[in-house]
Order: structure tokens, then C-alpha cells, then sequence
């Protein structure tokens, strides 16, 4: 069917949306502004705080001088002014056509605020959960503190092992997400091959995640969106520095440096990989592969007028990997640069913003080393006795993303529209067998992979509410043109306040995703090769959630419980046929016949994931926290005609994170994972193989995905003093991370584990291999 | 049930209904995993026949006879094994020994072949020639297992002596599918280009036969030229070359910076290969194309430069059937065949 046959189908929608313009306007009434000021308790301006009114959908945020100006119908109104790490405030202001005066508005520091895991600091987004980095002090850090070690805390969000740091959201694939960075796209922000996060978190001032529900400005992705905030200038200079297992960093967040420009500039640097190399180079072992990362981060915010604002960012990552065992391969290289610009403009009702982003991500390997054992390889060694070989991996990854944005604002509803456009330039190239290891091991020896996509995206959005019940309504559309064709998905969300403290929501969307990487990645991969199929893959999801925040004393302790149900379902999955595995490849790595270009054989496949979260989390002012999560899922597709499990299908993750001060300024914090192994293929026979003059067992495969991974378990324990001295706050940290030194491998291998249970009186390996033991670290920090 | 829920206060009905729904929830994703590792327990026969280069000292020939009783492999005596030569009928000297444990992980064969003709005129090792055919016949628990193989013939390499570089060469064979080159891998080019190596050292090229190459490239094959269990029945002809002294070198090379050496066991030159020059023009750009992709610091003539071969570049040296093509490959295009 052509996909402009599509635009049928959501004619409807389409009405519906447009008919809540006229319907609102004619309740127009005649407007005034309310102005006001935010202000900390120590008389700090608080910038880009929230500022709503209850019952209606006016809202605004402060600028630079911590104030905001919203228009309102002349009358009586409350204000609820929102900042994470403060006490919400509601103030009574009066919307007159002659006001006066500026309001100003305090707000008090809220301890158990930031120091939980898990804030609804946006409570306007009742999908959106939110990790703030004062959270992530209290995780004992795996290395060092990143925020994608943290969000697996969260429900409904799982992570493969403690050596693969992606994620998957609501039961999606890894590459089913987009990772944003203060609106602009990210394509690989992680460091040492995927194990941890590209942020240093002291530049970040949150990170949402948004799952159940994607509004449809956002980046279309079938599974959700991780978004990384970075901190805002508060009116004084704030100076921070780290000293950790990995690294070293620095961040500096300066007001007012260039007239109305605040700055930020961070960077981190690796120093491990310098004293590794000399530990090798003085007799160590010459097999100790050493990772080396730097990442820096630079933003210069402009308020040019009380209307307009613009924000420049500069990132830069850079990951280099040194073979210290061999002499002729040049270091793995990968990292990825982003530019971005952003413009807000703020008039009365209106508010309206461009931005422009430009991203590259980059891959280059060489590895030609040649060390025949030349006159002692018998006729059947395995070829891992020849120590040949020749790999280049070279890829290139260019993406140019623009979006125009405009949103118009009554007091019951609002309209908002956006156009934009995603150019993606990929020129990936890779040879030899060692070279798919280090990507996917589904991509062939040689490949050469050129190509490059359009999406122009137009998406539009009306939200009500009810002026009795409160019950909020957004009904949006986005539209997506690719080669000629249009793809519409329609997004639809409800949310109505049942009771005082209990707010129920629900959400209805239609995704489209316009690329997709080959297969999952493994431990120790680089950044992956992205492909466009020949057609997107789309999701339909409906999630239902109640959040339960219950009144009582929020002086001295603050709970909230929270519980989802989500199903989703994968139109069209793009997955390689199950047979395309390296095992089938052939075994040489000279390739014949024509030039080597290569894309995906996608077939495309219905997938399936429905889950249940609960979540709860209890803090006090006195520094006592309790969070834990549970989520039950499934994910699973049908390949081949069969519905099997998806091979990051974990059924039950169960996550706690307790916290208690012991007194003079030190903290004890413990944080544990546990979650169901994942979906594995078993070993169903075994029979021999020849090796030079003897015989080794062969392991059969059986069918795929059809057994399952030992569990994950990991309890991690830290403590942390922090004091002030010298105008500066320290903080000292020693943590124990697997403390109870659990065996989680970190990539299944059926043949260990068949190997092991043959062998006479057995084994204790589960066939996991390379996990994570106890590993003790520690920290020093300094914030000034 | 239905009763006791109409008869509970509201409240209570509301929240055990919560919990009937949350529990379904839980519930409906429930199921049995299949185990790890699955039993077995299926015959298995393994022959794999060799002709090696006389003065090579190879370890014997060894055959398997067992139960692949998953996880664990036991051994079985054999009812009847016996190997004939297709083209004469006559029969080989197989017989069965115990069993060790070579490494961890590693058996030996339950079966040997005699080293050579017996008293009783059994074949032995010393009778398997390339190109000849085999059949085999085994009896075991009620049933019966039969294969045949021909071996593949004999390989005549060529050595090219280059100043970093050894290159050996060798024109396509009869009955061979794969070639296992000298550090081990399974090839189908005729070309194997490595570092350069001493002299008197040995180089073994090794012409695999359909059967036995099915086998070693599919991970996950059973079964492979045998009929009536697993197993496989295949064979393979090794042949090798000593790297001459150097001085002997020069002087065949007169004085040239790579020259081409035929070795006694590669005495007669390939058919495809009349074209001396054009093999010898072959060899310098395979040189120059892997020194130019890193593995060599010897940098490129500028004439070279120009045509394109960029230090990004990467060779594909390809050499197989009578064709052989030898391609520059990066991300600009690809430079060949040169």
C-alpha cells in the first residue's frame, strides 16, 4: 500500500486536532501578565524553574535572573513554582490589567528531594521519570559515577551486564532509544566499548526518561528517549573537581562571564591507561589491553532580552584503545563531536525555538599484525594457532539534525507545532574477521556500507484540560516524510488527578524508527554501524500508570509509589535471519569477487513487549532513603514463524537502593540488582571435531533462544563522608562494588558451560564469561 | 468465590482485584525455559584420511567409534571397521586402541591405521595417495555405518622471496575445496602472503577435500560423508616447503630486490601461471599493497601515490581458480584488479 494510502486512516485524527482550536478560542478572555522572581532561601536566583497554574495549562519558566512572566485571564489564580532540589511553592497571584508589582516567590531547599533516585520534578510529563546527579552521589559508582549506571534502577529499564552499558527501555532493543544532550542528538556517548557513559555527572542537571509516552516533538524512536539535561548558572560561580578509580575532571559553571552569557565547560580524563601501560611496560603482562577516554563538554548560554535566549554546546568524546601485546596494530580510535545551537524566543502566549545540531561519530581501527608460527602448524590446527591478522575498521557517522518549533497557549488548552528535518550521512567500512569482533559479529569479513537519509518531520499537538476535574488531554499527531513516502503517527495521552495525592494516566502512541544497527551489540564492541532499511520500523504502545504520592508530613518524610503496565507491539522489527551468524561465514578473511559493499539482510518481524513496574521510594530529611523497583516483562518476536524470546528478555528485575547516615557526616549506602538471565541458545548435542592428531568436542547448537542465563545478582556498598572546609565542600568515597562476589558472567558461552558439565566432577563455571568481581574503589571530590 | 467477592466490602473488592490483575499479569509471562545442555545420545564415526609429505613425521591416523551420550563422549568397539581402496578392493590394517586423554578436553581415537603394509597384506598409512578413492564400513550396535572419500591431489607450491614478505603460491587442485594455509586458516584463495621467515624454515599447505572443508567451516555440522550415524569421513593431502638458504636466494634472484624461487617440491610451474612477468607484477603490488595499508613502513613510489593506493587503503589479494586478481580496497573505491 502506498504510504500516502495512510493519511486516510488519520483523517480523523486529524479533524479532532484541528477542531480544538476554534472550540478553546471562543472562550478567550481578556489576558493580563503576572510577573514574579525565584528566589532560593539564601537569595540565590533560581533559574529555569517551572512555573504553572493550577487547573489551566499556562506555563513558563524563569530566566536567567530567576524571573518569568506568564499571561493569564484577569482574575485569581495559583502559581506552582517547581525546581528540582527545592519545595514545590503555590502562591495566589491576581491577574489584573494594571498589575502593579513583581511577585517573589522563595523556595526552600528540599533535602529528600534530590537525594532519592527517582524525582517527578516534571510533573507536568506524568511518563517522564527523572535521575538527578545528586542521586547518582549515592550510588556506589562502578568506576566512576555515570548516569547509565543508575537508570537500570529505574523501573521497566534493564541493562545487559556490568560490561555493556546499553540500555533497553520498556523491553525494546538497545538502538530502540535516542539519547539527546539538551535537545540534540547523540549517536554512541559511551566510553571504554560501550561499558559506561560519555557525562561527567557533575555537568548534568537531570536526565529524563521518557518511555510509555513520547510526545511528538520528540526524536521518533519505538522505545523512548533518554534525555540529558546539562546544570544552569544559579547566579554564582560554582567550581567542582573529581578524582576517581579511571579518572580525573573538572567543571566549572560561571554566570555572567561574556555580559548575559553563563558558561559551562567540563572534561574528564583517563590516567589509568598511563600507569597500566607502565605497570606492562615494567614487566607486567603484555596482554593488559589499555583503555583510554576523554570527553569535554562546553555550553554558553545567552539572555539577549527578556524574549530571547540561545544556548551554544560543544561536546567531544574521545576513546582510544592500546594493544600493548603487539607492536604493528595501531590503536582502536572512536568518539563522537557534537555542535549544537538552540534559540528560544518567549511573547506572551507564544513561545517558539530553533536549533540546529551537527554530530559525528567516528571509528578507526588498523590492525595488520602477521606472526605466522610458520614450520610447527599441523594439518588441523585451529586457525587461532596462526596469529594472522588484518582488520580496518573506518566509519564515519554524520548526522545534521534541524527542528523549528512554535507553541501558542491558552489557559485550557494549548497548540503546538513543530517541522524538522534529520540528514544522515553513513560511510562505514570494515575488513576482517577481527574487525566484525570489535563491531557485530553478524556483519560480514568485508563490508562497505554508503548511504544516506532525508526525514523531514512535522508534528502537531493540542493538549486541554477540564476546569472542574482537571483531567488533562493531548491529542498529537507526527509526520515523517522518507523516499516519498509519508508515515503518520498519532500519539494520544491521558491523565486525570482521581484523588488528592493519586493521578492516573494513560497513553496511546504510534512510533516510527528510520534506522537500525544489525544485531545486538556484544561486550567490547565499538561504536555500532548504523544501516537505514528499506522501510521503518514501528511500534504501537499503550501503557496505563497510577502515581501515589501520599499527604502526610513532608517536613520529615516524603514516599511515592508508583505502577505501570505497558504493551507494546513491534509492527515491523528489522532482525537478520537467524542463520546469518558468523559461524556460516566463511573462514577467510580475503574476500572474492566484487567490491564488498554490504547491507543488512532485514527481514522484518512482529515483536511483542508487555510488562508491569511497581516502584516506591521513601526518603527523610534525616537521610534515611528506600527505593526499589520491580518489573516483570516480556519481549519476545517471531522469526521464522516461531515466538521466541528476544535475546534481552529478562522476565524479573528486582532493584533496591538503601541509604542511612551513620553520624559525624558519613553515609552508608547499598544498592542491589537482581534480574533473570537472558534468553540463550542451548547446547543440543555434542559431538567431536578433528584437531591436528586428536579429537575435541563439537557443541550443536539447539534451537535458538530457547534456554535461559544464569540470574544477575550484584549488591553494591559504599559510604562517603562529606564536609565543609575551607569555603569548599569534600567528599570522600570508598565503595565495594559486587560485594558479596557474585559470578555474573557478562556473555553466555553454551560450549563453557558444556565443556564444564562433561567434565568429570563437574565445574563451578555457569558458562558466563569475563563478570565482574569484587572491585573496591575510591573517590575524592571538591566543590567550591 | 464469586460469593465472597460480592459479599467483601468495596474496598476490599478493589484491591483483591488489583492483585488478581497484577498477579495474571505476572503470570501470563510464565514459562519453561528449555535446560542448558540437552541429552543425547546418538552413534558417532570419525575418520579423516591423510597423505603427508614422506619426510614429514606425522602422528598416526586415528578413527572414532562412540556414543555421543551428551554431555559426556563414551567410546565404542566396533562390530565390524573396515576401509577399502575403492579402485582395488583392498583392505586397510584398522585397529582399535584404548583410549587417553591428550589434554583437557582432547581424546584420542579408538581406532588406528597401521603405518604401513601388514604381514596379513593390509594396507597401511604409507598406501593413501591423492586421488584415489575410499570406502568405509563400520558395524556397531545393530547398526551400520558407511562413507566413502577420495582424497584430493597433491599441491605444488611456489615460493617468492621478497624482502619482508614470503609469498606462496600453488595452481588449483583436483577434489580439493579448501586449502588450510600455513598459519592455520581455511582458505579457498592459492595465495599466502606472511612475514618473512629464515631459512629452512617449513611451510605446510594442506589441499582439503569437500567433505572434511563442509565439516571444518559449518560450526555447527554434524554430520559430513557418512551415511547411518554423525560423524564424518573426509581426507586431505599435505604437502611442504623448506625455505631455501639465503644466499642461495641472491643468487637465483640476480640481484633483484624480490625474486620468485621454485623449491624441489614445486619443480613444475602451474599452467595459469605462463605469464611470468604479469606473477611477478602480482607479487610487487601485493607487497607494496599490504606495506601501504601499515603492516610495512616501505612507502610507495609517488607514481604509485597518485594512482590511488592511499595508506587508508587495504589489500585483497585474491587468487582462485585460474584467475587471479589482486584489489586495493578503501573507502575511496577499489583500485584493481592491478
Amino acid at each position: 500500500m502506498p504510504a500516502w494510502g495512510k493519511t486516510r486512516c488519520y483523517s480523523g485524527v486529524a479533524t479532532a486536532l484541528l477542531a480544538l482550536l476554534p472550540l478553546r478560542s471562543a472562550s478567550a478572555q481578556v489576558a493580563a501578565v503576572v510577573r514574579g522572581c525565584v528566589l532560593s532561601a539564601r537569595g540565590d536566583t533560581i533559574v529555569q524553574a517551572s512555573v504553572s497554574v493550577r487547573g489551566a495549562l499556562n506555563q513558563t519558566r524563569t530566566s536567567n535572573d530567576g524571573c518569568f512572566a506568564i499571561a493569564l485571564p484577569v482574575g485569581e489564580w495559583r502559581l506552582v513554582i517547581r525546581r528540582l532540589g527545592y519545595r514545590p511553592a503555590e502562591i495566589l497571584a491576581r491577574s489584573e490589567r494594571e498589575t502593579p508589582g513583581v511577585l517573589s516567590v522563595v523556595l526552600e531547599p528540599a533535602t529528600t528531594e534530590l537525594g532519592r533516585l527517582v524525582v517527578n520534578g516534571e510533573s507536568l510529563s506524568p511518563f517522564t521519570t527523572t535521575v538527578t546527579p545528586t542521586a547518582l552521589r549515592q550510588l556506589p559508582p562502578l568506576g566512576e559515577r555515570d548516569p547509565f549506571r543508575a537508570l537500570p534502577f529505574l523501573p521497566g529499564i534493564a541493562q545487559p551486564n556490568d560490561l555493556l552499558g546499553r540500555l533497553h527501555l520498556a523491553g525494546g532493543a538497545s538502538d530502540e532509544h535516542v539519547i539527546t544532550l539538551n535537545g540534540h542528538p547523540l549517536q554512541a556517548p559511551f566510553h571504554i566499548n560501550s561499558v559506561m557513559g560519555a557525562f561527567n555527572p557533575a555537568s548534568l542537571d537531570r536526565v529524563d526518561v521518557v518511555m510509555h509516552h513520547l510526545p511528538v516533538s520528540r526524536f521518533d524512536r519505538v522505545s523512548g528517549s533518554i534525555d540529558l539535561h546539562t546544570r544552569e548558572a544559579a547566579g554564582r560561580a560554582e567550581r567542582e573537581a573529581q578524582l576517581s578509580v579511571l579518572s580525573v575532571s573538572g567543571t566549572v559553571l560561571e554566570p555572567s562571564v561574556f555580559g548575559n552569557t553563563d558558561v559551562l565547560a567540563t572534561a574528564r580524563a583517563s590516567y589509568l591507561d598511563a600507569v597500566l601501560k607502565r605497570l606492562s611496560l615494567d614487566g607486567g603482562s603484555d596482554d593488559i589491553r589499555v583503555p583510554s577516554f576523554r570527553d569535554a563538554l562546553v555550553t554558553a548560554r545567552t539572555q539577549w532580552s527578556r524574549r530571547l535566549d540561545s544556548e551554544v554546546l560543544l561536546f567531544h568524546t574521545q576513546d582510544r584503545w592500546f594493544e600493548s601485546g603487539s607492536s604493528t596494530a595501531a590503536p582502536a580510535a572512536w568518539g563522537e563531536n557534537l555542535i549544537g545551537v538552540r534559540v528560544g524566543y518567549r511573547e506572551g502566549r507564544w513561545n517558539g525555538g530553533a536549533r540546529v545540531s551537527l554530530n559525528r561519530a567516528t571509528v578507526a581501527q588498523r590492525t595488520l599484525a602477521d606472526d605466522v608460527q610458520s614450520g610447527h602448524v599441523g594439518p588441523l590446527e585451529s586457525s587461532a594457532m596462526g596469529q594472522r591478522t588484518t582488520s580496518l575498521i573506518d566509519m564515519d557517522q554524520q548526522w545534521v539534525s534541524a527542528q523549528l518549533d512554535a507553541q501558542y497557549q491558552r489557559e485550557r488548552w494549548r497548540v503546538a507545532a513543530a517541522i524538522g528535518l534529520d540528514a544522515r550521512n553513513h560511510d562505514n567500512a570494515w575488513l576482517g574477521l577481527d574487525a566484525t569482533e570489535r563491531l557485530l559479529n553478524e556483519l560480514p569479513p568485508a563490508g562497505h556500507y554508503v548511504a544516506s537519509q532525508l526525514v523531514r518531520n512535522g508534528s502537531f499537538e493540542g493538549t486541554t484540560i477540564t476546569e472542574r476535574w482537571g483531567i488533562r488531554s493531548t491529542l498529537g499527531v507526527r509526520a515523517s516524510a522518507v523516499g516519498g513516502s509519508v508515515y503518520f503517527a498519532p500519539r494520544a495521552l491521558v491523565s486525570a488527578p482521581v484523588a488528592t495525592n493519586i493521578t492516573l494516566s494513560l497513553g496511546l502512541d504510534r512510533r516510527f524508527q528510520f534506522d537500525a544497527i544489525a544485531a545486538e551489540p556484544n561486550e567490547g564492541t565499538l561504536t555500532q554501524p548504523v544501516f537505514f532499511p528499506m522501510r521503518p520500523r514501528s511500534a504501537d504502545v499503550a501503557a496505563f500508570s497510577a502515581a501515589w504520592r501520599p499527604s502526610g508530613d513532608e517536613q520529615r518524610t516524603r514516599v511515592q509509589v508508583s505502577a505501570a503496565v505497558f504493551g507494546k507491539r513491534n509492527r515491523d522489527r528489522p532482525v537478520l535471519p537467524l542463520a546469518t551468524t558468523s559461524d556460516d561465514l566463511p573462514q577467510t578473511a580475503t574476500p572474492v569477487g566484487p567490491p564488498p559493499s554490504w547491507a543488512p539482510p532485514f527481514t522484518f518481524v512482529v515483536g511483542y513487549a508487555v510488562g508491569t513496574t511497581v516502584g516506591f521510594d521513601i526518603a527523610s530529611t534525616s537521610g534515611w532513603l528506600l527505593q526499589g523497583s520491580y518489573t516483570r516483562q516480556r519481549s519476545r518476536d517471531a522469526r521464522d514463524g516461531v515466538i521466541r524470546p528476544t535475546p534481552w528478555d529478562a522476565p524479573h528485575q528486582l532493584t533496591g537502593l538503601f541509604g542511612v547516615p551513620l553520624g559525624r557526616k558519613w553515609q552508608f549506602t547499598m544498592a542491589g540488582q537482581f534480574r533473570s538471565g537472558p534468553a540463550v541458545t542451548p547446547i543440543a548435542l555434542t559431538v567431536l571435531n578433528p584437531f591436528s592428531q586428536s579429537y575435541v568436542p563439537r557443541y550443536i547448537p539447539g534451537e535458538p533462544l530457547t534456554a535461559r542465563a544464569p540470574a544477575f545478582f550484584r549488591a553494591d556498598i559504599g559510604v562517603q563522608r562529606s564536609w565543609i572546609a575551607r569555603r569548599a565542600t569534600w567528599v570522600v568515597s570508598a565503595q565495594a562494588i559486587n560485594a558479596l562476589a557474585s559470578d555474573n558472567g557478562v556473555r553466555y558461552d553454551g560450549v563453557a558451560a558444556a565443556a564444564c558439565s562433561g567434565r568429570p566432577g563437574g565445574c563451578t563455571n555457569n558458562g558466563g564469561t569475563g563478570g565482574l568481581p569484587f572491585l573496591p574503589s575510591l573517590g575524592i571530590e571538591v566543590r567550591w | 468465590m464469586t460469593s465472597l467477592m460480592c459479599k467483601a466490602p468495596a474496598r476490599m473488592r478493589r484491591q483483591l482485584s488489583a492483585f488478581c490483575f497484577f498477579f495474571a499479569a505476572c503470570a501470563c509471562g510464565c514459562e519453561p525455559s528449555a535446560p542448558l545442555i540437552a541429552e543425547s545420545d546418538e552413534l558417532m564415526v570419525y575418520v579423516v584420511l591423510e597423505s603427508s609429505p614422506s619426510d614429514f613425521a606425522p602422528q598416526p591416523i586415528t578413527a572414532v567409534v562412540a556414543r555421543s551420550a551428551t554431555p559426556a563422549v563414551e567410546f565404542l568397539s566396533a562390530h565390524v571397521f573396515s576401509m577399502r581402496r575403492a579402485s582395488d578392493g583392498r583392505l586397510f590394517d584398522w585397529r582399535e586402541q584404548p583410549t587417553i586423554s591428550i589434554g583437557i578436553g582432547q581424546l584420542s581415537g579408538n581406532y588406528v591405521l597401521a603405518e604401513a603394509l601388514s604381514d596379513v597384506g593390509a594396507l597401511g598409512r604409507d598406501s593413501l595417495m591423492p586421488g584415489d578413492r575410499y570406502d568405509l564400513w563400520v558395524e556397531t550396535r545393530g547398526r551400520t555405518i558407511t562413507g566413502s572419500v577420495t582424497l584430493p591431489g597433491r599441491p605444488v607450491l611456489r615460493l617468492h622471496r621478497g624482502v619482508e614478505l614470503d609469498t606462496i603460491m600453488w595452481a588449483p587442485v583436483a577434489g580439493a575445496a579448501a586449502y588450510r594455509t600455513p598459519d592455520g586458516r581455511l582458505s579457498a584463495d592459492t595465495m599466502w602472503i606472511g612475514n618473512r621467515q629464515s631459512a629452512g624454515t617449513r611451510y605446510f599447505v594442506t589441499a582439503v577435500d569437500p567433505q572434511l572443508a563442509q565439516y571444518l567451516r559449518s560450526p555447527r555440522l554434524a554430520q559430513s560423508g557418512v551415511a547411518g550415524s554423525l560423524g564424518l569421513f573426509g581426507g586431505q593431502v599435505t604437502v611442504s616447503l623448506k625455505v631455501p638458504p639465503d644466499g642461495a636466494a641472491s643468487a637465483a634472484s640476480s640481484g633483484s630486490a624480490s625474486a620468485t624461487h621454485l623449491t624441489e617440491e614445486s619443480a613444475a610451474t602451474s599452467s595459469h601461471l605462463q605469464n611470468e612477468a604479469a606473477f611477478h607484477r602480482q607479487i610487487l603490488l601485493s607487497s607494496r599493497c599490504l606495506a601501504t595499508a601499515g603492516l610495512l613502513e616501505r612507502g610507495g613510489s609517488k607514481a604509485e601515490r597518485e594512482a590511488g593506493v592511499k595508506r587508508e587503503s587495504i589489500c585483497l589479494a585474491s587468487v582462485k581458480g585460474d584467475s587471479h586478481s589482486l584489489q586495493l580496497w578503501s573507502k575511496g573505491g577499489v583500485y584493481g584488479p592491478l
